[in-house]
């Protein structure tokens, strides 16, 4: 018996350990709630963010952390997009549109205690345009004069920025680009200390100092970023003490986490439950207007849609957004008559744009030359992998196909997808587009204009005199209404000629834990929402 | 047949066969007797209130999806599908294994060091990088090339099995006997030596099936499997995911599918094993 | 011994080489491109064709391929073409968490799924028995993420009205503070990651206590008159344990490796995840990098096998 026992006992001590592990957490002690306890706030990301580099930022999760570490210039409004003062107390804009001269604050400080000074504006721009720093930004600051020069390693300084002193620098552009300043807003724009990007290294690989209203703390990957605020920020000091971005990339998980009360903000839910929770979660569902929209691009380098205006509008009369909208986006979508959503000017809410028709559909593609679709190949409809793109998909399959038109769906990953769609593989394709600023130029140009084939932005290779004269001309307008007047005049020609089977433009959908006030549900998206103003409700206590 | 007896005579084994057996049989004839349509998209039905996919009810027995599909319909669909994607998928696993298996045990020498290289090397592959490879690469990626994915992924294991085996047989007499008479490799292989590997074969390639078929439901949770709208089980399971809490049944029904029938699977390749393996017998 | 460990770490370089060569050259056939994936959605092609030109991108492969070579040989996995990290930098974060996760489920599948097969197996063909193979064949038949989620759902869901759905006593997810919240923490994701290799290991310890205990010198034992138990626990059971290292050490590659859908449930921050992002997009230094340290792993613990067997059965000579 001697050998079996001391197996035995440990077996039995192993259960017991398991028993206790079982039995334990529900007994142990919760947190408790003293008053003087750092006001924390804890926001979800969808991945850990390929960087915290203002340089080298290209999507929005590194945007939601970045914007909150860094400042630039100048910023949106969070109500109202209009371009307002940051670092730059004030500027002005010379009458030929070409010399913006902008006036520092002096007040302002690097989260190491450097004053921010003029020239630091000129060192952070010069290291956006820098070939080394590798930075996928620089077209926000290639308006500037000599920018090309630069790039080029050609010359050693952007002529188009002078030092005046100080605190005021000039920034001269090569032609009158009403946007600039928008432009100016993004995170690739933000002032940086040069000295903390390391010796010899180029970026910020691992941290982030910058001059915004929270500094970072520390980043363990794939669990969370913490930053903490800056006493001395030269704006509205937050309330909040620390923002914890936890890393959470399975959305049911990360919706039950918020429910655990392990999040205070959640930006997406799990498909097909929104409707159910605005009734249970009322006063935590935030849904606010939201500057995207989505669409199936065609192709219009090949056959058959190429110089075929019939046979793209009977597809646009095929589908029925209206219903996609309520059955796939839940009612937070709507569908959109042309290419400009709401809340960028010069959107248009009298277009109406396609109607579901499927008999004007069958008669438009019969007088395209395909009758039922006869004569149509098989096309292929591509979309990146994402559940979501994947029922619009078999929707756009399931409405073509009810007017003869046979689509095969190809799902691939990124990588290869946005590859493909540049060098107009597919017929058909979905994409989607959220505004880098809010103008109109952002959508008409930057997506129809026919200088921006492929990559640029026109992947359907929409190409049309008119329609080009009229955007290139608004570029370099002031004048609001004139530019809107043309912006209006353009996107009826790409409505009439529809490039795109237009989808649906969307909301915003964020759920915030009601014990939070002062959020400020910005146009731009819930990566934007500035979280410096977020305060506790004064209610408790 | 000794074997049929064997295995009819362990109850979880015939269990096994049970489970595999309907799962042919809905594959064979359930789409025709189905009423409704697996690929039938309804936005009306997702519209109606209470809003979303429907809880099973008597028209729909198990519910319906998030574009109105009726879920029995797919998963009845799906039985097909998995019954490919398990036992094509295997085909594929044991053609190159059995091969590489043979070649590698047979010849030995430089041969078996370059098929064993070649079979470590695929256990250190990561799987997602061929399911991604592969459907990138291939100008149409349909459904087929995922067996492709998981013969790739599955070959290793069964020419790990062959090799062990041929390398016990290739020295046993009649092989020598066979050399001796003047048979060559191709014949001394089909002839002698295959025969002799079946029973781990056959087991093994039960086991891959329902291998096969829990590594497709993995590779569609990462987005990676089976294309919608085609009824796979795992990219059912995955639509499911999200409504988990909400929308049990989107989740559940295609789960409960697929351990059903890996379980099926399974219990049949165990029944296989006892029933084949001599040592085991007489308990 | 020495010789014999020295020439199965030596192994490892070919099957390295093999891996990383092979990875290499399908990243490169695979349509997409590194730089435009960093660039997001819309993307400047002068400025990609200045960042291609700074990675070294706009080589050929083979000069790209030698030159990573040489650099990798030097010791040097160099940096993330995304985060410009070191790639060291990365595998080296993510690694602990990657072996406590995999340590803790294996333990568990050892513990409860060696018990349970000794207890089936004592208990052949009765109703213990029967129960212990449906559990443990449905441990093996139920895909792991949906596990994952049928557990979170048990033991930490919130319902809409701020209590439990069932138990909601273990946080959803996440990695937590060192100490007793780490504990918690990992309790879901191992228990799912476990499930697998319990039904396995309990099969197999059962299969082959039964086919010990049919052996002459067990039958011999038995006849002695010994208790069933004690024959169990003092002979059969060490020479059962054989296959069940065997499978042991296959379970705890697949662990290291394959627990990319657990770690994406319970946003467990481990290697896996790393790599198949890193795969998406097309970051191939990372990569390489993450499958050369889990080859590495492989080997190694096919090594700590092969000790363990000499351990167990001192017959068992390694040559």
């Amino acid at each position: 018996m001697k050998a079996n026992r001391p197996l035995r006992y440990r077996v039995t001590r192993i259960f017991f350990i398991l028993f206790m592990l079982w039995i334990l957490p529900p007994t142990l002690p919760v947190l408790s709630t003293s008053i003087n306890q750092p006001v924390i706030f804890r926001y979800r990301l969808a991945t850990d963010p390929p960087t915290l580099d203002p340089a080298l930022s290209t999507d929005t999760t590194s945007g939601t952390v970045i914007l909150k570490i860094h400042d630039g210039l100048v910023q949106f409004d969070p109500e109202t997009l209009e371009v307002i003062p940051a670092v730059a107390r004030s500027w002005d804009v010379s009458p030929d549109g070409l010399r913006y001269t902008f006036y520092l604050r002096d007040d302002v400080r690097f989260h190491n205690g450097r004053r921010v000074t003029a020239h630091d504006v000129k060192t952070s721009f010069e290291r956006v345009l820098n070939p080394a720093t590798r930075s996928g930004r620089t077209f926000v600051l290639e308006p500037l004069l000599g920018s090309e020069a630069f790039m080029n390693r050609q010359v050693d300084h952007i002529e188009g920025i002078t030092v005046l002193d100080d605190m005021t620098v000039s920034l001269v552009l090569k032609e009158p680009f009403s946007p600039f300043l928008a432009q100016l807003c993004m995170e690739a724009a933000s002032i940086i200390p040069i000295e903390e990007c390391g010796s010899g290294e180029t970026t910020f690989s691992s941290r982030s100092v910058g001059c915004g209203p929270f500094v970072f703390r520390s980043w363990k990957h794939d669990v969370e970023v913490i930053l903490e605020k800056n006493p001395d920020y030269y704006g509205n000091k937050p309330s909040i003490d620390r923002i914890e971005f936890r890393i959470i990339q399975s959305v049911p998980t990360a919706f039950e986490e918020y429910k655990a009360d392990g999040l205070d903000m959640l930006d997406q839910i799990p498909t097909g439950q929104i409707q159910a929770l605005r009734k249970t979660f009322a006063d935590e569902i935030r849904i606010w207007p939201y500057l995207s929209i989505y669409y199936i691009g065609l192709n219009l380098d090949r056959l058959p849609f190429k110089d075929n205006v019939k046979l793209r509008q009977a597809m646009n009369h095929a589908v029925d957004r209206e219903k996609m909208c309520r059955a796939i986006k839940e009612g937070l979508a709507y569908p959109i008559a042309g290419v400009l959503p709401p809340g960028i000017p010069g959107h248009d809410p009298d277009l109406t744009g396609y109607t579901y028709d499927p008999e004007r559909a069958t008669q438009l593609l019969a007088e395209a030359g395909y009758p039922g679709g006869e004569g149509l190949p098989v096309l292929t409809l591509w979309h990146n992998r994402d559940p979501r793109h994947g029922l619009i998909g078999q929707c756009i399959q399931y409405y073509l196909g009810r007017i003869g038109v046979r689509i095969r769906l190809k799902n691939v990953e990124w990588a290869a997808y946005i590859e493909a769609v540049d060098e107009a593989e597919p017929d058909l394709f979905r994409m989607g587009w959220v505004a880098d600023y809010p103008d109109a130029d952002n959508f008409l140009f930057t997506l129809l204009h026919s200088s921006q084939f492929g990559s640029a932005g026109n992947y359907a290779r929409f190409s049309h005199p008119e329609f080009d004269r009229l955007t290139s001309e608004a570029k370099r307008i002031t004048d609001r209404d004139v530019r809107l007047a043309l912006y209006r005049e353009a996107e009826r020609i790409a409505i009439e000629q529809a490039p795109w089977i237009f989808i649906y433009y969307e909301r915003e959908l964020a759920m915030i834990k009601p014990r939070w006030d002062n959020i400020i549900l910005t146009p731009q998206g819930d990566f934007a929402i500035p979280l410096e103003r977020v305060r506790l409700k004064e209610t408790r206590q | 047949m000794g074997i049929w007896k064997e295995i009819t005579c362990s109850k979880l084994a015939v269990a096994g066969m049970l489970l595999v057996g309907s799962l042919i049989v809905i594959a064979g004839i359930g789409p025709f007797i189905c009423p409704h349509d697996p690929f039938e998209i309804d936005l009306d039905r997702v519209i109606a209130e209470p809003y979303g996919p429907k809880a099973p009810s008597r028209t729909h027995p198990f519910g319906t999806d998030d574009l109105g599909r009726d879920l029995l319909a797919r998963i009845i669909y799906g039985s097909r599908v998995s019954l490919q994607i398990g036992v094509l998928a295997m085909v594929i696993a044991v053609g190159i294994g059995v091969t590489m298996g043979t070649l590698a045990g047979y010849f030995g020498g430089w041969v078996d060091m370059i098929i064993t290289w070649l079979m470590d090397t695929a256990f250190a592959f990561p799987a997602a990088l061929l399911a991604i490879a592969v459907m990138a690469i291939v100008p149409n990626p349909d459904i087929f090339w995922i067996f492709v994915v998981l013969g790739l992924i599955g070959w290793a294991g069964i020419a790990r099995i062959v090799r062990g085996r041929v390398l016990a047989v290739r020295s046993e007499e009649y092989a020598s006997a066979a050399r001796a008479l003047g048979a060559g490799h191709v014949r001394i292989m089909l002839r002698h030596i295959l025969p002799n590997c079946t029973a781990p074969l056959m087991v093994a390639a039960t086991m891959n099936v329902a291998g096969n078929i829990l590594t497709e439901a993995w590779l569609s949770f990462l987005g990676l499997g089976a294309q919608p709208p085609i009824p796979s089980w795992g990219l059912m399971v995955t639509e499911g995911q999200a409504y988990m809490s909400t929308h049990y049944w989107m989740c559940l029904y295609p789960g409960l599918a697929i351990a059903l029938t890996v379980l099926g699977w399974n219990l049949l390749g165990d029944g296989l094993r006892d029933a084949l393996d001599p040592r085991l017998k007489d308990v | 011994m020495t010789a014999y460990l020295i020439r199965r770490l030596l192994s490892v370089v070919p099957t390295i080489f093999g891996v990383t060569t092979l990875i290499f050259f399908i990243l490169f056939l695979i349509p997409g491109d590194p730089v435009r994936v960093m660039l997001g959605q819309h993307g400047d092609p002068e400025t990609r064709r200045r960042i291609t030109q700074e990675l070294g991108l706009d080589k050929p492969a083979s000069v790209q391929y030698c030159m990573y070579m040489t650099r990798v040989f030097s010791g040097d996995l160099g940096t993330s073409y995304r985060s410009g990290e070191k790639v060291v930098d990365i595998l080296m974060d993510r690694m602990p968490a990657t072996i406590l996760l995999a340590v803790s489920a294996m333990i568990l599948s050892v513990v409860l799924g060696m018990t349970a097969g000794i207890l089936a197996a004592v208990r052949q063909n009765q109703f213990m028995d029967f129960l212990i193979m449906i559990l443990s064949l449905i441990g093996i038949s139920t895909p792991v993420f949906w596990l994952g989620l049928v557990l979170i759902l048990i033991f930490a869901s919130i319902g809409f009205d701020g209590s439990a759905i069932i138990f909601g006593w273990l946080p959803v997810s996440g990695y937590g503070d060192p100490g007793w919240d780490r504990i918690r923490h990992l309790a879901l994701p191992a228990i799912s990651l476990s499930a697998i290799g319990m039904g396995y290991i309990a099969r197999m310890t059962r299969s082959s206590i039964l086919e010990v205990i049919r052996q002459d010198y067990i039958r011999t034992a038995a006849a002695k008159g010994l208790p069933t138990r004690l024959i169990v626990f003092r002979h059969a059971l060490r020479n059962a344990l054989i296959p069940v290292v065997t499978v042991i050490g296959m379970n705890f590659a697949a662990l290291l490796g394959g627990a990319v859908a657990t770690e994406t449930v319970f946003a467990w921050p481990g290697i896996g995840k790393v790599i198949v992002d890193s795969i998406r997009q097309l970051d191939a230094p990372v990569v390489e990098g993450g499958v050369m340290i889990m080859a590495l792993a492989f080997i190694l613990i096919n090594v700590l096998v092969d000790i363990l067997y000499m351990a167990i059965d001192p017959r068992i000579r390694l040559n």
